[in-house]
């Protein structure tokens, strides 16, 4: 905790360098401008440093440890678990407003956006990385699984094909991500269809490998917050006790079993990275290039492109590791057992582009919740405004607190990557060694994650969800 | 954990120069490293031998974890004397003063730094 304390600090500390000039931030972020008055060089100098003096500074505290056995086994008290049915019934009624909205003719509500990419995209991570994981709870997949498992009638269900892993969430990942970039995100009908293919895709899965397996390989949401919550500091522990862990303490027990999960974990880095990065000037540029394939398939290029990018960075970085370390280990397995630490890094982005938006934008799920289906109901009165300011203290260091954000997400995944390097050799030598080769990496993503938070050029593609909603963006 | 228990099936690329856990069959490229995983993974199932194998390894393994922080700290002890010299020449920039001046901070500066950091290389493990 010492360690993690002077990281952050220094962090702090260097952040406040720079003199007057114009980096600005762009992302899904709120209404506000967000302007941090340093060059951008010195944002990516600082970013940089801060993560190699993070490696240091671990080295010099945190070696002292035995490494022990390996990490320990699945955490399996998570499922044991059986979440309260009342709490599922609101997912559920959630979901069945989704499907009732692209259904009923003339319906034009707000809730289906306001679900998509408010509650589910932006605000429910946050409270699965602070608080844990929420969504086995809240998901209408997990109430909906004993029916699926009934439609059976008793067969056994069929294994789900070990090389399937966790592609399904994969590619269902991606696919939101691009598709949040469009305008007809916003559209509640398609959403509305949309939620309704997904449902049945779901059931279907269920009904056919069991509820199990399918929620807890290729059902996207169930993945996309069991990751998030990992990082969240209090979980409960093999016996089911809930206790203070320390940030990250869930990620040496997220299940790594082959390329789809490593996979799955940068698209989720990646994620949180896309929209930004279609703001800059290379992102824009890139869009222009593909403009012959139409504006999906310039789209879909520059997604797949940018995520092969991601994707082969960390490759290399896991083949350098080995080299680092003088392991014979197979390089999946070295990959399984360091994907864990981007987590964190996507967390620090994740918090960065979507905890003041969501913020701010709150009230509309209460608005969109008044009317779901845009049929001029008034369920309930909703006081106020549709927006609910930020404090006017915050509005002046909001830049700064995204970079701090984005930092403090990359120092943590220094300290992670520490944790696993320990776990996964025995030899506490190569584990060190090792973390040279992923502190690189660690750079590299952070002067990715900056140069798109200071280069952003022009507003988003599309204009942010809610831009129609009234006093939209 | 619902997921499926699917065991990970990662086949071992070892070369001839490879020196297997006898155990299980996990290659090692240096005696150390063998040594070091049959502490931690099957100590209860150790020879004598083996066991002084061991030791020796975690003691050898140690002696370099020391010598590693004493690097990482004396290191950390340079970073203020280095810190300095960046703000200064940030500070002379933005205020147009010139570069030079910097040269002038340097040798007390960096002075400081390498007595810090060797005050930190002297220092024993607390």
């Amino acid at each position: 905790m010492r360690a993690s304390a002077l990281m952050l600090l220094a962090g702090a500390a260097l952040s406040l360098l720079g003199g007057p000039a114009a980096a600005h931030f762009g992302g899904l972020g709120p209404a506000v401008e967000t302007r941090l008055d340093i060059p951008p060089w010195v944002v990516w100098v600082t970013g940089a440093t801060v993560v190699a003096v993070s490696f240091v500074v671990v080295g010099a505290f945190l070696t002292r440890a035995d490494a022990g056995l390996p990490a320990r086994a699945l955490a399996s008290a998570h499922a044991k678990r059986s979440p309260p049915r009342a709490s599922q019934a609101l997912g559920l009624a959630g979901l069945g407003l989704c499907i009732l909205a692209g259904l009923l003719p003339g319906a034009q509500g707000l809730w289906p956006a306001a679900a998509l990419w408010l509650v589910l995209w932006a605000a429910l991570p946050v409270v699965a990385y602070t608080l844990g994981d929420p969504w086995p709870r809240l998901s209408p997949f997990h109430a909906l699984a004993p029916l699926a498992d009934r439609a059976r009638r008793g067969a056994a269900p069929r294994a789900l094909p070990s090389w399937v892993g966790a592609s399904p969430a994969v590619l269902l990942l991606l696919g939101l991500v691009g598709f949040e970039s469009f305008s007809a995100a916003q559209d509640s009908v398609l959403l509305g269809r949309l939620a309704l293919a997904y449902t049945l895709l779901t059931f279907a899965g269920m009904a056919r490998y069991g509820s199990a397996d399918w929620l807890a390989e290729a059902e996207v949401f169930t993945r996309v917050f069991r990751w998030w919550g990992a990082v969240a500091p209090v979980g409960r522990d093999d016996a089911g006790k809930l206790g203070w862990r320390g940030f990250g303490g869930g990620l040496a027990a997220l299940e790594m079993r082959g390329w789809s999960d490593v996979a799955f974990t940068v698209a989720l880095l990646y994620g949180v990275n896309y929209d930004g990065f279609l703001a800059t000037a290379t992102g824009q540029a890139a869009l222009r290039a593909g403009a012959g394939l139409g504006t999906a398939g310039a789209h879909a290029v520059v997604l797949v492109a940018g995520y092969a990018l991601f994707l082969g960075a960390f490759v290399a970085c896991v083949h350098l590791v080995r080299r680092a370390a003088e392991s014979l280990a197979p390089v999946p397995r070295l990959a399984c057992a360091f994907a864990a630490a981007l987590v964190p890094i996507a967390v620090g982005y994740h918090a960065a582009h979507n905890l003041f938006y969501a913020w701010e934008h709150a009230p509309r799920v209460l608005f969109a919740l008044a009317d779901p289906l845009g049929l001029g109901w008034s369920l309930f009165h909703v006081p106020g405004s549709t927006r609910l300011p930020l404090p006017q203290a915050l509005v002046p260091v909001l830049g700064t607190v995204q970079m701090l954000l984005i930092l403090a997400g990359h120092v943590l995944a220094v300290v992670v990557a520490h944790r696993l390097a320990f776990a996964a050799f025995p030899s506490r030598v190569q584990a060190v060694r090792s973390e040279l080769p992923l502190t690189g990496a660690m750079v590299f993503y952070t002067l990715v994650g900056l140069w798109i938070l200071s280069s952003a050029v022009a507003p988003l593609p599309a204009p942010p969800p809610f831009s129609a909603l009234p006093g939209g963006v | 954990m619902e997921a499926t228990q699917h065991a990970p099936a990662f086949a071992h690329a070892a070369g001839p120069a490879a020196l297997p856990c006898l155990r299980c069959a996990e290659p090692f490229l240096r005696q150390a490293h063998l040594d070091l995983h049959l502490g931690r993974a099957h100590l209860h199932a150790l020879g004598e031998a083996e066991r002084d194998a061991f030791a020796r390894a975690l003691a050898e393994e140690e002696a370099w974890l020391a010598a590693f922080r004493r690097r990482m700290r004396a290191a950390l002890g340079m970073m203020p004397a280095v810190f300095v010299l960046l703000v200064s020449a940030g500070l002379l920039l933005a205020l147009d003063l010139g570069l030079w001046w910097v040269f002038l901070l340097t040798p007390g500066t960096l002075s400081f730094g390498a007595l810090m950091a060797y005050a930190e290389w002297q220092r024993e493990d607390a």
